[in-house]
């Protein structure tokens, strides 16, 4: 990376923009701190000053010339610091007692104080001071006064503290914001590279965690247990693609002889009959497209907006007038269980195509002469809805699997259907946060969809709002 | 399966030139005269001169901005009442496709086979107006609609409340092939299409009740399309 754009970059770090912030927000509050004692010690103290000098200039101009002279002697001796002007001149202007030559000729005489540059007589040099005149009855004039020496000593010394104090404190604050800038802009350098190689193809690279666990970290943490869900979901797709792809390959090679063998064939009737059990699969293979697609349709949907109050009876009602004459040809005894309504939030066309997927699989299964129950009962302390048969029944190492898209039980292989059935419910149960419950022995199997809320992790993090 | 009526007029709404040259082939052989346009501009400008149309059959995907659905709100908003069968491809079939069913169109999702669309073209053709008979006739079949009694002849014929709204369908509709997929949706109002063939169960069942031994049927079953209720004579 050239220079100019790794210092641009640099500005643009989150860390160096905050310490810059905080130079400017301490240069701000510190100037305003020195600027509060500046003003105290020159301004307010040149006002106290003055104000003391007018009203003592008042007074000793009313002050008998004993008296006065006195507090003159005793003002200027007692003045070791050489700050002090205390004079008493004549109506003529002549000295009588104090440390000024003469009157200064640019002070006016008028109970004011007033700023001027003067050189008392005891100082090698002139002055700043603040003077206050103040003329006596008998024309004569006092002026009192202070050298601001040791005022502009002092406000010299804020100044510098403010310097000195100032600059280090600024210096360190940006220092520290470049030294965490550079770290942050390294780590996001890092992690940027990281994802432009996953996103080259790199599936199983994750972002570095370094465990400090601050905010880089987690977010980094989390992307990383996103790419792992990514990656589980591209395998699963994956596998449903090659699921897929096996899955139709059969019914089209299937369609494939039966039309091979039509054309083959002089007689004109074998070659119809061939070319009808051909439509026969190619329909096949449609309705398994279709249903996968409407099981993607379904786990991609989160609208639960359509969602009313269902009465699970009712479903099961429903179903069961749609399958009665069914189990009835088949000679299975199908049969309902209720104890009452039992409410729950859903979609109630889903909810009945859920159900009669489940009857459906289980009058596929069923042999002649067996019985499937539909039943509606509360389980765990949540409505639900059951389908329990007779039939072979779901060995417990496959109930996992048989959810899967596509999986059929290996025993199952010679009976109609597309092996989707189970996911369909699945992904009803799953669109509306219910159980799906898969139970049962060799006797029979036993499907039950808990209609309440399913406890998963990664559902009760989300809920957490981690 | 022939249609009974004169040529009927069928216009093709249909970009993709292969698949409409299937639809135009099988409808023709079937007895339709067919027009076709490949964008819904092309259709509306056809359709406002000619009125002679029939049934509109249209994809739902159409080039130029324009798509099958909205193309029957301007027909409609036109005041041109020609029934449309909408094409909506696999899987996509959503709520506003599904509502063209209540408003008096129809929609059939992509594959379907010629014996379905035909039939659901002759639904829209002849697509009953909504009487407020209170009794249906067809041939030696009465059904009441207020006491929900049904007669074939002299003979009472039992009906469960099911078998009772599927003969009622198809009395609404008698000459006319009545397809699964259509009972699915019309009388069970379901989205879905079971596994296994429960429709033609349960139309097995209400077949042996009206049609009893020794009568004529009535009811007959369409090689590779569905029921057809016809009067016995």
């Amino acid at each position: 990376m050239p220079r100019t754009e790794a210092r641009a970059d640099l500005l643009r770090a989150g860390p160096f923009r905050l310490a810059l912030g905080f130079a400017a927000a301490l240069s701000v509050g510190m100037l305003l701190i020195f600027g509060f004692i500046y003003w105290q010690t020159s301004e307010a103290e040149t006002r106290r000053m003055r104000r003391d000098l007018v009203q003592e200039a008042a007074l000793a101009a009313q002050t008998r010339d004993d008296i006065l002279l006195y507090q003159l002697q005793v003002r200027i001796m007692t003045d070791y610091h050489r700050v002090t002007v205390a004079a008493w001149f004549d109506a003529d202007g002549k000295l009588r007692y104090g440390n000024l030559d003469h009157l200064p000729p640019d002070l006016p005489v008028d109970d004011n104080g007033h700023r001027l540059t003067v050189q008392t007589t005891g100082a090698d040099q002139p002055q700043p001071a603040i003077l206050a005149a103040a003329r006596r009855p008998d024309g004569g004039v006092v002026v009192l006064g202070r050298a601001m020496d040791e005022l502009l000593a002092l406000q010299r010394v804020v100044a510098r503290t403010l310097i000195a104090g100032l600059l280090p404190a600024v210096a360190l604050v940006l220092a520290s914001g470049i030294l965490g800038g550079a770290r942050a802009r390294r780590r996001v350098q890092t992690v940027e590279q990281t994802i432009g190689r996953i996103m080259g193809g790199d599936l199983r690279e994750r972002l570095p965690v370094s465990g400090s666990r601050d905010g880089v970290d987690q977010l980094s943490a989390r992307v990383n247990q996103m790419l792992d869900r990514i990656v589980h979901l591209l395998d699963e797709i994956r596998a449903v693609g090659d699921n897929i792809a096996h899955d139709l390959r059969t019914p089209l090679s299937v369609m494939r002889a039966k039309l091979e063998r039509g054309l083959a064939s002089s007689d004109a009737e074998a070659l119809r009959r061939g070319a009808e059990a051909a439509l026969a699969d190619l329909d096949k293979a449609f309705g398994m497209i279709t249903a996968l697609l409407r099981i993607a349709e379904l786990e991609d949907s989160r609208r639960q907006s359509g969602f009313t109050t269902v009465d699970l009876v009712e479903v099961a009602a429903e179903v069961f007038d749609l399958y009665e004459p069914l189990a009835e040809v088949k000679e299975v005894s199908l049969t309902r269980e209720d104890t009452g309504p039992l409410f729950v939030v859903g979609d109630r066309d889903l909810l009945i195509e859920a159900v009669a997927n489940l009857v459906d699989n289980a009058v596929k299964f069923t042999p002649d002469g067996g019985r499937i129950v539909i039943r509606t009962l509360m389980r765990d302390g949540a409505p639900a809805v059951q389908v329990a048969d007779t039939g072979p029944g779901i060995p417990p190492d496959e109930r996992a699997a048989v959810v899967r898209r596509l999986y059929r039980l290996d025993k199952s292989r010679h009976i109609q259907g597309n092996g989707l059935g189970l996911s369909l419910v699945q992904a009803i149960a799953g669109l509306h946060g219910f159980e799906l419950d898969i139970g049962g022995d060799e006797g029979g199997a036993v499907v039950t969809m808990v209609c309440g809320p399913r406890h998963e992790p990664a559902q009760a993090a989300y809920a957490n709002g981690i | 399966m022939p249609t009974l009526d004169p040529i009927a007029h069928i216009h093709l709404v249909e970009d993709e030139p292969e698949m409409a040259g299937e639809i135009i082939t099988s409808l023709e052989a079937q007895g339709y005269a067919v027009s076709h346009s490949a964008a819904a501009a092309a259709a509306l400008d056809f359709l406002r001169a000619e009125r002679g149309v029939a049934v509109v059959v249209a994809d739902r995907l159409l080039p130029g901005g324009m798509d099958g659905l909205e193309m029957v709100e301007v027909l409609r908003d036109e005041g041109i009442a020609t029934p449309i069968l909408v094409l909506s491809a696999l899987g996509s079939v959503d709520d506003r496709v599904r509502g063209l069913n209540a408003g008096g169109d129809d929609y059939l999702t992509k594959p379907f086979a010629v014996t379905e669309l035909v039939a659901r073209i002759e639904a829209l053709r002849r697509r009953p107006p909504d009487t407020r008979a209170t009794t249906l006739r067809v041939g030696s079949l009465e059904m009441d609609l207020l006491s929900r009694t049904v007669r074939r002849g002299e003979r009472e014929v039992p009906l469960l409340p099911r078998e009772f709204k599927l003969l009622e369908y198809m009395m609404r509709r008698p000459d006319q092939v009545i397809t699964p997929a259509m009972l699915l949706t019309d009388v069970w109002h379901y989205r879905f299409v079971p596994q296994t063939n429960v429709v033609d169960v349960h139309m097995g069942k209400l077949r042996h009740k009206i049609d009893e031994v020794g009568d004529l049927p009535m009811i007959h079953r369409v090689r590779g399309a569905g029921f057809m209720l016809r009067a016995a004579d």
